[in-house]
């Protein structure tokens, strides 16, 4: 690999504005600051600072057009569509947080245990693991929603079947590495029980990798709720949720473009964001997963 | 590796069991579908024809094997909503119409993410490579059935160059395509880029710099030719993948392939229409998984031995 060199002579000084880009580049800060403006206080302020209740319509003003009144324009029962924007950003934090939380949870216990006791328990949960991210879960969880009915109880549900595998299975990687580790079996000596080893000794030394995974998953999963409940398989109305405003907004896409626009706008702008956060913070925090 | 593709067989057929168990579980969970698609007040007898004829009376583990036995040999029973269709005639249906948007994502993933490939990787560093990462960055981040609204909005409602849902000729078929392959560019631009970018440090680069061939030939004719492989075989297996990818595109531009169908057995609570297209894409998407792990096994001994 080549190693940059130092210019020795440099053939002019560092302008300000470039000296401001490269720190703008150095952290993320846009990412950051759009995740604030379009995830964060939409989705913790939204009873104090949306302009409209997000249920109540006005069929007085069915599509209305984005003007000063409402920016977005209106639904077609009148509703506002920047406040059920704001107020879809708390379904969409709420269930990817908790879906990547328990996801998270389990998913780390799992590999840890996999990886501390070895054969044939690590085998048998391997395969569970194997199976778990062999199924084509849009389908799956179309089907369920369909059988169980919708519910943000069954989306999490689903989303968390699909997604803890992908911690476990990293997880055990990084577990079976320090599990040989020196350090481990002086603990083990010291007395530590297999628990305690594996709280104390093992799991601190994957909190980054954890970290910096679900972080990448964020976005993933944002998608996936807007996807599933576009599909009918997630939020169920009346409930504001970006996909299900996305999906409302489609049979009138020939006269109201401003209905699903907006809140497809907002989902891309997250998971954008949340994206490039992700790679910062693995670059940053687990150089090792650089190619995840 | 012949022990390597068994394992990874056995594995498959055991994630179809699951599968298959969910499937049939679920439409137990539900309750009786009678009760969801007859009127309260029908009469008993009409109950218990139709009962006897979907085979409900039953007792369920019995139900299951002759639920089994009956998919393996392609029967996956009446729809619910279209009594006079059997599942399976109800797929077949639909199935070359999904075959076919999925081909053509391929084609335009193909088109659009190959040459974009090439580019960022012979210009490292120029607007050509950052074109390249803001693509492949919008492919990781767009969800692709808003980017299918707004296609539809700009190119047929306002430009109206495209029809802008249901299926026809070849004009119907751009704007789908295009929606679904999306994700798929920006998969092959970086596949493209990085094995571009392992060709362009080779030999026999350097022998045909030397010889003096002009640079436009030796990137798309010698680099394009050698880098193109794995990309392209990656490709000819994601068909599977692309398939059950297609159920928001085709809602969005309803589409009638088997992800509508899905979509409207959801609907309209069809179980037995449901759990047939599900075991149908499971089947196709674990198959296309399986090919996908035994071809990079074959092209990766570490793989096969670890």
């Amino acid at each position: 690999m080549a190693v940059a060199l130092p210019e020795l002579s440099s053939p002019r000084p560092p302008s300000r504005i470039g000296h401001y880009a490269r720190e703008v580049f150095r952290y993320p800060v846009i990412p950051v600051a759009v995740l604030v403006i379009v995830l964060l206080i939409p989705a913790l302020g939204a009873n104090w600072i949306a302009p409209y209740d997000p249920l109540k319509g006005d069929m007085t003003n069915r599509f209305a057009e984005p003007s000063a009144q409402h920016w977005f324009g209106t639904d077609d029962i009148g509703r506002d569509v920047l406040s059920r924007s704001m107020h879809g950003a708390r379904v969409s934090l709420l269930v990817a947080s908790v879906a990547i939380l328990i996801s998270g949870i389990i998913g780390t216990s799992f590999g840890i245990v996999s990886a501390f006791y070895g054969g044939w328990a690590d085998n048998l949960m391997m395969r569970l693991v194997d199976i778990s991210l062999s199924l084509p879960i849009i389908v799956v969880a179309i089907v369920v929603a369909a059988m169980a009915g919708p519910s943000m109880k069954i989306l999490i549900a689903v989303l968390v079947l699909s997604q803890w595998s992908r911690y476990a299975r990293l997880v055990r990687g990084e577990a079976l590495t320090i599990r040989a580790q020196d350090y481990i079996s002086r603990a083990r000596v010291a007395g530590a029980s297999n628990f305690r080893i594996m709280l104390r000794y093992i799991f601190p030394n994957i909190v980054n990798t954890i970290v910096v995974l679900a972080t990448l998953q964020v976005g993933f999963v944002i998608v996936l709720e807007a996807t599933l409940s576009f599909l009918g398989a997630g939020i169920s109305r009346p409930t504001p949720a970006w996909g299900v405003m996305v999906a409302d907004g489609r049979s009138f896409v020939t006269d109201a473009w401003w209905l699903s626009f907006f809140p497809g706008l907002a989902i891309l702008l997250t998971v954008l964001s949340m994206n490039l956060l992700g790679d910062w913070l693995r670059d940053k925090l687990d150089p090792k997963q650089r190619n995840l | 590796m012949q022990r390597y593709i068994i394992m990874r067989i056995l594995q498959a057929i055991l994630v179809l069991v699951v599968v298959s168990v969910i499937a049939f579980a679920l439409g137990h969970a539900g309750g009786n579908p009678l009760d969801a698609i007859l009127p309260d007040d029908a009469d008993a007898t009409v109950r218990a024809d139709l009962e006897e004829f979907w085979g409900i009376n039953k007792p369920l583990h019995e139900q299951y094997f002759t639920y089994v036995w009956n998919a393996v040999r392609g029967d996956f029973g009446h729809s619910f909503k279209y009594p006079r269709f059997t599942v399976s005639e109800l797929i077949a249906d639909r199935f070359m119409a999904t075959i076919q948007l999925a081909g053509a994502g391929i084609l335009v993933a193909v088109v659009i993410g190959l040459p974009i490939g090439v580019l960022t990787a012979t210009y490292r560093d120029t607007i050509f490579d950052w074109t390249g990462k803001v693509v492949a960055l919008l492919g990781q981040s767009l969800p692709v059935f808003w980017l299918g609204i707004v296609l539809m909005w700009i190119f047929a409602v306002q430009l109206d160059w495209f029809p802008t849902s249901g299926k026809g000729g070849i004009r119907n078929l751009v704007l789908p395509a295009v929606a679904i392959g999306w994700f798929q560019v920006a998969a092959m631009l970086r596949l493209v880029r990085s094995s571009m970018l392992d060709v362009l440090d080779s030999e026999y680069v350097k022998l045909a710099r030397i010889k003096g061939l002009p640079e436009r030939k030796i990137i798309w004719k010698h680099c394009l030719r050698n880098a193109a492989i794995a990309p392209l075989t990656y490709f000819a297996i994601t068909l599977g993948s692309l398939m059950v990818g297609s159920v928001s595109i085709e809602t969005v531009f309803q589409w009638p392939g088997l992800g509508f169908l899905l979509f409207n057995a959801a609907r309209s609570s069809d179980y037995a229409l449901l759990q047939g297209i599900m075991l149908t894409f499971t089947t196709i998407y674990i198959v296309a998984n399986l090919l996908v792990d035994i071809a990079y096994a074959y092209l990766d001994p570490r793989i096969r031995y670890n």
